[in-house]
C-alpha cells in the first residue's frame, strides 16, 4: 500500500498554471473545452449560408435582404459550449508501488490529484480510474464547493491505493464515462503483462475513433533503479521475477542487456498504439540514489509540455 | 563444560559462514521482472572469510543472539540474584521417624514431644509472620527421607499427626545434605527460610559450629535407662553349615538393672535358657546358648526399659545345608562318604583333575586335586611357604618334608602356598575366582600321609566353601527399609538407637522464627537468559514468517 503523501503544490500553484495555460491556444486538433455544434442552442454564432435542409424558421430575412444576392439566404446558427470530460487513469500494479525511495504510484496520485483539481477550477468533468483491478470509477464535476471536490480526489486515489494489486483489465467501466472528443490520461510505467499491454492497446484505439484524445505518461524508475543497483552479486527482488533466489551479476554488460529488454517492452507497446490522438510521455526518475519526490514532481510537472496544452484554449 | 564448548563453537562457526559466504545484497525494483533473462552469478573462486563480509542480517543478528544467550545460560548457571524483596517464614519441618523415638519418658513418647513441638513451632510462626507469606514443607528421616508436599494445610497436619517412629536406625547424613540444599535446590514452591528439626539425637556438631540462623534443632530425648539386645551371632559348622552356638550380647544404657535376666524358649516353648544377668563394667553382658534343634527361638530380656524395640529378638535356626559338589574326579567314594550332593548345575564346589584345571570359565570356587602325592627319592625340603594361607592351618612341615612329595610346576594364575627346594610347588591357591590345589585325595591309611593328605584337603574345602550362601540366622527380621510393621526382630537395622540416657542437647529457639526479607535469598540465572534465549528465537521466527523477505535472506 502507498499512503497518499499531501499534494506538494498549493493550490495557488495550480490556479497560476491554468491561468497560464489559458493563455494560449492549442495548436492541435482534438480535445479542447468549448465544441461547437449548430443546433437550437442558446448563443447566436454567426449567419451562414442557408443550404437544403437547414431549418426555415432560421432564415434571417433581413439579413437576407441586405446582404445576400437574390436568391442567397443567409441563416442564423447557434453553438452549445459543452464541458470537457477528463478521464484519469491510475496504473496500480505492484511495480507502481516501486522504488521504495520514490514509488510511481505516489507520483502518479499527485499528478491526477494535480490535473483533477484544475480541471474540476475550469468546470471540467473529471472522471478517475483505476486502470486494473475491479473498482468503480469516481466521477465529479464543476467548481463549486471546491474544497469538498478536492477531499473527494484525494478519497478516490486513497481507495485505489489501499486496494489489492489485480492484473485484470477495469476498462469495461470506463466505455459509459468516454464521450467523443474526451480527454484519457493514462498513468502507467508501462511494465504491463502481455495480456494486459494487448487488452489497453485495444482500447486505446477504439476510444481514439471517437476523436478522443489519449496521453499517456510513462512513469519510468529505471535510471533510478539502475543507480541503486551498483555492482557486483545480488540478489534481484520485485515483483514479476520468477528466480528471486538467484544471484545475478551486476555490470555494464548485463545491465545494457536489462535495459534493452525493458526498451524493447516499452516499444512494443508504444508501436500498437500508435495513432493519431495519443501522446506519449515519459517522467523519468533522477539517476540517483536517493531522490526528492516533491522537487522531482514538481519539476516534472511544470515542464509537461502535453500537460500545458490540456488546459490551453482552442483555436 | 563440553556444552558451553560445543555453543560457542557454534557461534565461530555461524560467524565463518556469514563472513565465508559472498555478498548478495537484496535489491528490490520495479523491474526485477526483466532481470531473469540474466544468468546466475558465477561462484566465487575460493570461500575464504572475508570481514568485509560480516554484514550481518538481522536474522543472523537475533540467531547470534540467541546462540549467546544459551551461551551465557550454561556459563552462569552457577551465578545467582536475588529472589524477591517479600517477608516471608518458609519452615521446613524435618522430623525423625527412627525407632528410638517411640522411646517412652514421662508416660509420652519422643514422637508425641516432637508432635507437640511442631505445634509450637507453626504457632510461633505464625505469631511473629502476620502480614508475612508463609509456607510449609514436611520431611521425615530415619534411614531414609520421606518429604510430604502439599499445599493444603489439614493435609499438612494430618501428615504431622501420621508420623509414627518405624523400626529403623537413624541417619543423620540425610539431614545434613538437606541442610546443605542451595537456595535454587529446594524448590520453588516455598522459599525455606528455616529449617526446624526435631530429633532425640543432640545437635550434631556441624550445625552447633554453623553460622547460620536458619536451623533450629529441638532434641526431645530426656536420659532414660534402657536394657536391649546389641548383638546376636549365631557360630556355625564350617563344612554343615548348622549352627552351634549362639552369642547373645546385651547392654544396659543409664543404670544396669539388678534384677535383668535373659529368656531362651526353644520353638517348643521350652526355656533353653533362663539366666540372671550380670554386668560387666562397661554395663554388658555377653552369654552363649546352643540351639537343641532347628526352628524359631525366642529371647527376651526383662526388664527392657524405655525403649521396646531391643528387648526381643526371635532367631530362626535352620537344619543347615549339604555341600553341592561338581564332583568330576573318577574317585567318587569321598563324596559319597561325607554325603555330599551331585549337582552339576548350582554346586557349592568344583572338584576337577589337575589335567582340567583351566576349562571352566565360572567363578565357581574349584579344587584341583593332582593325581597323587607320589614318592621322591628321600625327603625333600621346604624351600618357602605362604605363612598365612589357610591351606597350610594344623600342617606339619617336618612330616612334609619326610613325605618326599612330589611337586609340580606352578600352575598359571595360582601363587605357591608350599614349595620344595627345586621349586615345584606342592600346595597353592588362586584368590579370585578362589581356587585350591591340592596334590591329592585323602589316603585314608593311618599314617602321616594319611593325616597330612586328609588335613591339606579339608583346609582347601573349608576355604573354598567359606563364602558359600548358608540361610540367614534372622529369617524372619529381612532389611527391608520403610517396612512399617515389621515381624520379628531387627537388631541390626536400628543399631544403637536403644542407647537412650544420652544428654539431650538443642539448637536454637522458636523465638528466631522470624519473617525475614526474601532478598537475602538467592534464585539462579539461566532461567533468565534461557527464557530471553527462547523470546529472541521466536521473534526471529516470527518475522521470519511475516516480516517479508529480508528476514529470510
Amino acid at each position: 500500500m502507498v499512503s497518499l503523501a499531501p499534494l506538494p503544490l498549493s493550490l495557488a500553484f495550480l490556479e497560476r498554471y491554468r491561468i497560464r495555460a489559458r493563455r494560449h491556444y492549442r495548436p492541435s486538433l482534438v480535445g479542447g473545452h468549448l465544441m461547437r455544434r449548430k443546433g437550437q442552442s442558446l448563443e447566436f454564432h454567426e449567419l451562414v449560408p442557408y443550404i437544403l435542409g437547414d431549418d426555415i424558421r432560421y432564415v434571417d430575412w433581413r439579413a437576407s435582404a441586405r446582404h445576400g444576392a437574390a436568391k442567397d439566404l443567409l441563416v442564423r446558427s447557434f453553438v452549445s459550449e459543452e464541458q470537457l470530460t477528463l478521464v484519469i487513469s491510475v496504473d496500480t500494479c505492484d511495480t507502481m508501488r516501486l522504488p521504495e525511495a520514490m514509488p510511481k504510484m505516489q507520483i502518479a496520485f499527485w499528478l491526477a490529484e494535480a490535473v483533477a483539481l484544475i480541471a474540476l477550477r475550469s468546470d471540467d468533468r473529471v472522471v478517475l480510474h483505476r486502470l486494473f483491478g475491479r473498482s468503480r470509477v469516481g466521477e465529479m464535476s464543476g467548481s463549486s464547493d471546491f474544497r469538498r471536490k478536492r477531499s473527494g480526489v484525494r478519497s478516490i486515489l486513497r481507495r485505489f491505493g489501499e486496494g489489492n494489486a489485480a492484473t485484470t483489465a477495469n476498462l469495461a467501466v470506463l466505455r459509459p464515462h468516454l464521450p467523443p472528443a474526451a480527454v484519457w490520461l493514462i498513468l502507467t510505467d508501462l511494465y504491463l503483462g502481455d495480456d494486459q499491454a494487448s487488452m489497453l492497446a485495444r482500447e486505446i484505439a477504439t476510444v481514439q475513433d471517437g476523436l478522443r484524445w489519449v496521453i499517456l505518461i510513462d512513469l519510468d524508475s529505471w535510471p533510478h533503479e539502475k543507480a541503486i543497483l551498483g555492482e557486483g552479486v545480488r540478489l534481484i527482488e520485485g515483483p514479476g521475477r520468477r528466480s528471486s533466489d538467484t544471484p545475478v551479476d551486476i555490470h555494464a554488460q548485463n545491465i545494457l542487456k536489462v535495459e534493452a529488454e525493458i526498451k524493447g517492452h516499452k516499444q512494443r507497446f508504444r508501436q500498437s498504439i500508435r495513432r493519431a490522438g495519443c501522446d506519449v510521455v515519459s517522467w523519468q526518475w533522477p539517476a540517483v540514489g536517493c531522490p526528492e519526490p516533491d522537487q522531482f514532481f514538481r519539476s516534472a510537472f511544470t515542464e509537461d509540455k502535453v500537460l500545458q496544452r490540456l488546459f490551453m484554449r482552442e483555436a | 563444560m563440553t556444552t558451553t564448548w560445543l555453543l560457542g563453537s557454534l557461534c565461530i562457526i555461524l560467524v565463518i559462514i556469514y563472513m565465508a559466504r559472498p555478498p548478495r545484497e537484496p535489491r528490490v525494483i520495479s523491474a526485477a521482472r526483466f532481470f531473469d533473462i540474466l544468468p546466475s552469478a558465477r561462484k566465487p573462486r575460493g570461500c575464504r572469510p572475508k570481514p568485509g563480509n560480516l554484514r550481518p542480517s538481522l536474522p543472523f543478528c537475533f540467531q547470534l543472539l540467541v546462540l549467546l544467550l544459551l551461551v551465557a545460560a550454561v556459563l552462569l548457571s552457577g551465578a545467582t540474584k536475588a529472589a524477591g524483596q517479600d517477608q516471608r517464614i518458609g519452615m521446613w519441618i524435618v522430623v525423625d521417624t527412627s525407632a528410638s523415638m517411640s522411646t517412652l519418658q514421662n508416660g509420652v513418647t519422643r514422637m508425641q514431644i516432637a508432635h507437640q513441638e511442631i505445634d509450637q513451632a507453626i504457632a510461633k510462626a505464625k505469631e511473629a509472620g502476620k502480614g508475612a507469606v508463609m509456607c510449609l514443607r514436611l520431611s521425615s528421616f530415619d534411614l531414609e527421607r520421606q518429604d510430604v508436599v502439599t499445599r493444603d494445610a489439614r493435609v499438612g497436619r494430618q501428615a504431622v499427626k501420621d508420623l509414627q517412629p518405624r523400626p529403623l536406625g537413624t541417619d543423620l547424613n540425610l539431614v545434613r545434605s538437606l541442610l546443605n540444599l542451595r537456595d535454587d535446590q529446594v524448590g520453588s514452591e516455598c522459599v525455606i527460610t528455616h529449617f526446624v528439626v526435631l530429633s532425640d539425637l543432640s545437635a550434631p556438631e556441624w550445625v552447633v559450629d554453623s553460622d547460620t540462623a536458619r536451623v533450629i534443632w529441638r532434641d526431645v530425648g530426656l536420659a532414660v535407662d534402657n536394657v536391649g539386645f546389641t548383638n546376636i551371632q549365631g557360630i556355625r559348622h564350617p563344612l554343615t553349615g548348622l549352627v552351634r552356638e549362639v552369642n547373645v550380647e546385651i547392654a544396659a544404657f543409664g543404670t544396669a538393672p539388678a534384677d535383668a535376666k535373659l529368656v531362651v524358649t526353644d520353638p517348643d516353648g521350652s526355656r533353653v535358657l533362663d539366666e540372671k544377668l550380670t554386668w560387666l563394667d562397661d554395663n554388658r553382658w555377653q552369654g552363649a546358648f546352643s540351639p537343641s534343634g532347628s526352628g524359631l527361638y525366642t529371647l527376651e530380656v526383662s526388664p527392657g526399659g524405655a525403649y521396646r524395640y531391643d528387648d526381643q529378638a526371635v532367631i530362626e535356626i535352620g537344619d543347615g545345608e549339604a555341600i553341592r559338589v561338581d564332583w568330576q574326579l573318577d574317585d567318587r567314594h569321598l563324596p559319597e562318604q561325607l554325603g555330599w550332593l551331585e549337582d552339576r548345575e548350582q554346586p557349592h564346589l568344583r572338584v576337577v583333575p589337575f589335567h582340567r584345571n583351566g576349562a571352566e570359565t565360572d567363578d565357581l570356587p574349584i579344587l584341583v586335586v593332582g593325581s597323587d602325592y607320589g614318592q621322591a627319592n628321600g625327603p625333600v625340603e621346604i624351600f618357602d611357604f605362604y605363612e598365612s594361607s589357610p591351606l597350610l592351618a594344623d600342617l606339619n612341615f617336618d612330616v612334609a618334608e619326610s613325605l618326599g612329595i612330589r611337586g609340580i610346576a606352578l600352575p598359571e594364575g595360582f601363587q605357591p602356598v608350599l614349595r620344595d627346594m627345586h621349586g615345584l610347588v606342592w600346595l597353592a591357591q588362586r584368590d579370585s575366582p578362589p581356587a585350591a590345589y591340592v596334590p591329592g585325595l585323602p589316603t585314608g591309611a593311618d599314617d602321616n600321609l594319611g593325616r597330612f593328605s586328609t588335613t591339606v584337603f579339608y583346609n582347601a574345602v573349608r576355604w573354598l566353601l567359606r563364602e558359600r550362601p548358608l540361610p540367614p540366622l534372622y529369617t524372619l527380621t529381612e532389611p527391608t527399609p520403610g517396612e512399617l510393621n515389621p515381624q520379628g526382630n531387627r537388631l541390626a537395622l536400628h543399631e544403637d538407637e536403644g542407647n537412650t540416657a544420652r544428654t539431650p542437647r538443642s539448637f536454637g529457639r522458636f523465638d528466631d522464627l522470624k519473617p525475614i526479607r526474601t532478598d537475602s535469598l538467592r534464585e539462579p540465572k539461566w532461567p533468565t537468559f534461557l527464557t530471553l534465549a527462547v523470546l529472541a528465537f521466536s521473534i526471529e521466527r516470527g518475522f521470519a514468517a511475516f516480516g517479508g523477505k529480508r528476514w529470510r535472506s
